[in-house]
C-alpha cells in the first residue's frame, strides 16, 4: 500500500497529477470538436505556432500569455479564413500557416542566437515542475472554456455538423468560429505550459477519436472524451512515476493504448454483427 | 521527442544555409583578396592592418584568456555567442567567414565543440591553424567522466578552464602561438602572459582561502550538469553527481522524486542548476526540499558586458566561487574584493557576439 | 400572389470564369419551382447565392415578407445534397432535427420538452417517428433524405430551398419524395429545388426554370421542355416525346450507338429510341420510363 501511494508524498507529483488530469480532460472535451471537423492537426500545427508566437512575446518582452495566446488565436482564425476563402483543404491550410509561424519562431532565435536549447522546455514549463499557480491558470481556463461549450452547445454543434447549412438556420458561424478559435487557443496557451509542445496534438485528438469508436451520440462522445483526457492523464502521470519515462509521454502512451483497445474491440465486435449479414 | 526534432529540424535549417552560403562564399573568394589588399594600400596604414593576426576562438572564457595574452595585437573574435549553450552550438554562416579568415584558431577541444571545429576544418585556410587547447593541457589519462560526461559515450568532460591552474596553461598555449606567428610583439604577448599568471596564482589562492570557510560538511556541490569536475578536487569540494538526465530528453517523475530524496538524504544547503534541465522543475524540487537552487553558476558566459571590469576570465570565477561561498555557508567577502580586470585594459575591442 | 423572391440581374464569377450570368427570377408565395440544368449550369451556386452563402458579383437577392407576416424578413430552410453531408457524424435523427429549431440567444445543451415535441411531431409527419433515437448513418436514403427535410421543416421557413432532393435515392423514393414535398406546397410551402430528373419534373413540378450559367427559360412543363429549349440548356440533342399523356424527355442516342448495338429483336427497331443503353424502370404508375442521365 505504501508502495503505491509513495508517489503522492511528493509535493510536485501531486501537483502535475492534478495539472494532468484537467489538462487531459480539457484536451479530450476539445478534441471532440477538432477530430470532427476533420482538423485533427490544427492542435500539432497550432502548438507550433504558438512556439513562434511566444520566441517572439519573448523577443519583444511581453507577457507569455498574451503574445503566444493572441499568436494562437490569430493563427487559428487564419486557417479558418483561408480554408474558407480560399477553397483549401484544411491540411493544407494548417500545415502552411503554422510552419510559416513556427519558421518565424526558428528564424528568430538563430537571430537573436543567445537562446539556450530548451527554450521550449524554458517557455512551456514541464509537468514536474508545475506550480499551483499554473493549476489555478489551468483549471480557470477549463471552467470558461466547459462554460463556453456549454452555452454555444447547439450553435458549436451545427457549426462543426455542417457549417454552411447551419448558417442558413441563424447561426452566426463565423462568431462561432471566432469563439472557438479562441477557445482553442486558451486551451493551447494553458495545456503547453503542463503537456508540452507534442503532447498536446496527441491529447486532443486521441481521447476524442476513442471516444468516438465507443458512441454514436455526440453527447456522450463528449462527455467520454473528457473522462478519457482526464483519465489517462492520472494513470499515465501515475505509472510514469514506476516505469520511469517522461510523464508527457507516458500519458500519450495510456491513451494510445486505451485506443488500440478499443478499437480492437469495436472491429471484433463489427466483425461479429456482420457475420450474419454475409451469410443471410 | 519533439525537441530532440525541433531542434533537429534548427540544425538542418543552419546546415542547408550553410551549405548554400558557401556557394556564395567560394564565389566571392576570387576576387576578394586583391581587392582587400587595394583598399587596405588606399587607407595609407596597409602594413599595419596586415600585421594584425586574425585570431578566433569558440566559448568566451577562452576569448578572454587569449584576448589577456594578445591585448590590442590581434584581431580577436570569438564565435559562440555568451549564455549560448557551448555544447550544442552550431555555428552561423557568417561564422564561416571568420574562420576563413582566421590565422590561428583556438578551441577547447575535449569534443566541446565538434560542429565548429568540422566548420573550421573545412573552411580555414590553408596556413591556418587550429590549435586544440584542452588536449594540449592534458593527457587523456587526465581526462575526468563522470555523470554527466560518462566514459559510454567517449566524451571526457571538457570544462578544463574552471580549474584556473588549467586556464593558465591555455594563456601560456596561446603565448606560444601567437609568438610564433607574430614574433615582432612577442615580447608584449610574454609581458601579458607573466602579469597574467601572478593575477591567476593569487586567485588561486584566494579561492582556497574561501572555500576554507565553508564548513566542511557543506563542501559538497550537488549539480546536475557538472562542469566542476576539474575545480572541485582542487579546492577539496566534492561533486554529488544528481541523478543525471540523459541529454535533451526529459526527466521522469521517478528522477525527480529520488533527486528530491537524495537532496533531503545529504543535507546539502544549495543545488546547482544546470541548463539541460528545465528550471521549472529544479525549482519546484528547490520549493519541496526548502534548499537554495542556485542557477546563476557561469561556466561559459562571462559576468557583466563587454568593457565593463568583471567582464572576463577571472571576473567570472570570481564570481562563480562568491555565489558557491554564500550558498554553502561561508564567507564571501575576501573574493568579492578580487581584482578582476583585463590585464591589457578594457576588452571592447574584441569582437563577441551577445 | 404575394412577391417572396426577387433576383435582379444577378451575376457571379469564379477566378474571371462566369459561373452565373445576368440572373432575373421571381418567385411568389406558394410557388414549387424547379431549376434543372446540366451539371455545372451553376444550380447549386445559384441556391447558395439566394440563401446567402455567396456573395454575388454583382446584382442582387431580394425576399420580401408579405405585409401581415410577424417576422420581419422570410425564413429560409435549405436542404443540401445527401452527398455532402457527414454521415459518420455521431448525430441521432432527434439531433439533427433539433438543430434546425429557430433558436434563441439562449439554449440549454439538450432540447426542451417543447422542442422534443416540435421535432416528433414532424417526424410523424414524414413518417419517420420511430426512427428519432437512430444514428443518421443507419437510415436508408429515403429516410435519410426525410430527416433533412424535417431539419427545414422544424425551423418553420417561408421559403424551402432543396438542392437535389430526388437524387441518389432509387426511383420510388425520390418519387415519393417529390410527393412529399408538392404535399407541402399544397399546404402552402413555397418550394424552389433543382433536379436532374427532367421527367419526373415534367410530370409533377409546376415551375420550370432552365438553367445554364444564364436562364434559358423558364415557364409550365408543357411550355419549357420543347427541344430547341432543351437543346439550349443541355448543348445536346434532345427529344422530346409526348406519349400516353406523358412528356418524356431523351437525349438523341448517338449515331454510333444505333450501329454499335443489336438489333432488339423483341422491341424491333422503333423501339431504340427508347435508350438501348440504359435498362427500362418501372415507375410506379406502370409507365416504362426511361432513366435520364444528362
Amino acid at each position: 500500500m505504501d508502495a503505491l501511494l509513495q508517489p503522492f508524498q511528493f509535493e510536485f507529483f501531486r501537483n502535475g497529477i492534478m495539472a494532468a488530469v484537467l489538462a487531459g480532460g480539457l484536451c479530450g472535451l476539445i478534441g471532440v470538436y477538432i477530430v470532427l471537423r476533420g482538423m485533427s492537426y490544427i492542435g500539432h500545427g497550432l502548438s507550433h505556432a504558438i512556439f513562434g508566437g511566444a520566441v517572439v512575446s519573448y523577443v519583444l518582452q511581453w507577457n507569455f500569455y498574451l503574445g503566444a495566446g493572441i499568436w494562437g488565436f490569430v493563427c487559428a482564425l487564419l486557417i479558418n479564413k483561408t480554408v474558407r476563402a480560399a477553397k483549401i483543404n484544411a491540411d493544407a491550410a494548417i500545415g502552411v500557416i503554422t510552419t510559416a509561424s513556427f519558421a518565424i519562431g526558428i528564424a528568430l532565435i538563430s537571430r537573436y542566437r543567445s537562446f539556450t536549447r530548451s527554450f521550449d522546455a524554458a517557455l512551456f514549463g514541464n509537468i514536474l515542475g508545475v506550480t499551483q499557480q499554473d493549476i489555478l491558470v489551468i483549471a480557470i481556463i477549463t471552467v470558461l472554456i466547459a462554460a463556453v461549450i456549454f452555452f454555444m452547445y447547439r450553435q458549436l454543434l451545427f457549426t462543426t455538423f455542417d457549417s454552411d447549412v447551419a448558417q442558413v438556420y441563424g447561426v452566426q458561424t463565423a462568431w462561432v468560429e471566432t469563439v472557438f478559435a479562441l477557445v482553442l487557443a486558451a486551451a493551447l496557451i494553458a495545456a503547453l505550459q503542463i503537456l508540452g509542445v507534442t503532447m498536446i496534438a496527441a491529447a486532443l485528438v486521441i481521447p476524442a477519436i476513442t471516444a468516438r469508436l465507443m458512441t454514436d451520440s455526440f453527447n456522450r462522445m463528449i462527455l467520454l472524451s473528457a473522462m478519457l483526457g482526464a483519465l489517462t492523464g492520472f494513470t499515465g502521470m501515475y505509472l510514469s512515476f514506476y516505469v520511469d519515462v517522461a510523464s508527457g509521454a507516458t500519458i500519450v502512451l495510456a491513451q494510445a493504448f486505451l485506443f488500440v483497445v478499443v478499437l480492437a474491440f469495436s472491429l471484433f465486435q463489427n466483425r461479429a454483427y456482420s457475420l450474419p449479414d454475409t451469410h443471410v | 521527442m519533439s525537441r530532440a526534432l525541433q531542434f533537429r529540424a534548427l540544425q538542418f535549417i543552419v546546415r542547408f544555409t550553410i551549405a548554400t552560403s558557401f556557394l556564395v562564399l567560394l564565389a566571392g573568394c576570387t576576387a576578394a583578396p586583391s581587392q582587400s589588399v587595394s583598399n587596405a594600400e588606399a587607407q595609407g596604414d596597409g602594413a599595419a592592418m596586415e600585421a594584425k593576426l586574425n585570431v578566433v576562438t569558440t566559448v568566451s572564457p577562452l576569448t578572454n584568456l587569449i584576448y589577456n595574452i594578445g591585448g590590442a595585437h590581434i584581431n580577436l573574435t570569438g564565435i559562440v555567442p555568451e549564455g549560448t549553450n557551448s555544447h550544442t552550438f552550431e555555428p552561423a554562416p557568417s561564422d564561416a567567414v571568420k574562420l576563413a579568415e582566421a590565422d590561428l584558431i583556438f578551441i577547447n577541444g575535449l569534443h566541446l565543440e565538434q560542429p565548429t571545429l568540422q566548420m573550421a576544418e573545412a573552411s580555414k585556410r590553408d596556413d591556418a591553424e587550429i590549435i586544440m587547447l584542452g588536449e594540449q593541457t592534458i593527457s587523456p589519462d587526465e581526462y575526468v567522466y563522470d555523470f554527466s560526461f560518462p566514459k559510454a559515450d567517449g566524451n571526457p568532460n571538457p570544462h578544463l578552464w574552471l580549474n584556473p591552474m588549467y586556464a593558465l596553461r591555455y594563456a601560456e598555449i596561446a603565448r606560444d602561438a601567437l609568438s610564433a606567428r607574430d614574433p615582432a610583439n612577442a615580447d608584449d604577448y610574454s609581458a601579458n602572459y607573466d602579469a597574467l599568471a601572478e593575477r591567476i596564482e593569487a586567485l588561486d589562492q584566494t579561492i582556497t582561502e574561501t572555500i576554507a570557510t565553508i564548513p566542511e560538511a557543506n563542501r559538497r556541490l550537488l549539480t546536475y550538469h557538472d562542469s566542476w569536475a576539474y575545480f572541485a578536487p582542487r579546492y577539496g569540494l566534492t561533486v554529488i553527481g544528481a541523478i543525471q538526465p540523459s541529454d535533451f530528453a526529459e526527466p521522469s517523475a521517478r528522477e525527480v522524486a529520488d533527486l528530491i530524496t537524495q537532496i533531503r538524504d545529504e543535507k546539502v544547503p544549495a543545488v546547482f542548476g544546470s541548463e539541460v534541465f528545465p528550471s521549472t522543475v529544479l525549482e519546484q524540487i528547490a520549493r519541496e526540499t526548502g534548499v537554495t537552487y542556485v542557477d546563476q553558476l557561469r561556466d561559459d558566459d562571462l559576468p557583466g558586458k563587454p568593457g565593463e571590469t568583471q567582464h572576463s576570465y577571472i571576473g567570472m570565477m570570481v564570481n562563480d566561487v562568491q555565489i558557491m561561498a554564500e550558498a554553502l555557508g561561508g564567507d564571501a567577502t575576501q573574493i568579492a574584493a578580487f581584482d578582476t580586470a583585463n590585464i591589457p585594459g578594457t576588452d571592447q575591442t574584441v569582437a563577441q557576439p551577445q | 400572389m404575394d412577391p417572396i423572391l426577387e433576383v435582379h440581374n444577378l451575376s457571379l464569377q469564379y477566378r474571371h470564369t462566369p459561373v452565373l450570368q445576368e440572373i432575373n427570377l421571381h418567385l411568389h408565395s406558394g410557388q414549387f419551382a424547379a431549376i434543372v440544368g446540366p451539371s455545372g449550369a451553376g444550380k447549386t451556386s445559384l441556391l447558395k447565392l439566394i440563401l446567402g452563402l455567396l456573395r454575388a458579383t454583382q446584382g442582387q437577392v431580394q425576399l420580401i415578407q408579405d405585409s401581415n407576416a410577424s417576422r420581419s424578413a422570410p425564413r429560409l430552410s435549405y436542404v443540401p445534397q445527401v452527398d455532402v453531408v457527414d454521415w459518420n457524424f455521431p448525430v441521432t435523427v432527434q439531433q439533427v432535427v433539433w438543430m434546425g429549431r429557430p433558436r434563441p440567444k439562449f439554449s440549454w445543451p439538450w432540447p426542451t420538452d417543447a422542442e422534443k415535441q416540435r421535432v416528433q411531431n414532424v417526424l410523424e409527419q414524414l413518417e419517420i417517428g420511430h426512427l428519432a433515437n437512430q444514428h443518421i448513418r443507419n437510415l436508408s436514403g429515403g429516410q435519410q433524405q426525410r430527416v433533412f427535410l424535417a431539419r427545414a421543416l422544424v425551423a418553420e421557413p417561408d421559403l424551402l430551398v432543396l438542392d437535389e432532393p430526388t437524387s441518389g435515392v432509387d426511383m420510388r423514393t425520390a418519387e415519393n419524395m417529390l410527393h412529399l414535398l408538392l404535399d407541402l406546397n399544397q399546404q402552402g410551402m413555397t418550394i424552389l429545388m433543382t433536379t436532374h430528373d427532367l421527367n419526373m419534373a415534367a410530370a409533377h413540378i409546376p415551375w420550370i426554370i432552365c438553367l445554364n450559367k444564364r436562364i434559358i427559360a423558364e415557364g409550365e412543363p408543357e411550355a419549357v421542355f420543347t427541344e430547341p429549349i432543351l437543346n439550349e440548356t443541355y448543348q445536346g440533342d434532345m427529344m422530346v416525346l409526348h406519349h400516353d399523356g406523358l412528356l418524356l424527355v431523351q437525349q438523341r442516342p448517338h449515331e454510333h450507338t444505333r450501329d454499335d448495338v443489336l438489333p432488339n429483336p423483341i422491341l424491333g427497331h422503333e423501339a431504340d429510341f427508347l435508350t438501348p443503353t440504359t435498362p427500362l424502370e418501372e415507375s410506379p404508375n406502370g409507365c416504362a420510363t426511361p432513366a435520364v442521365s444528362v
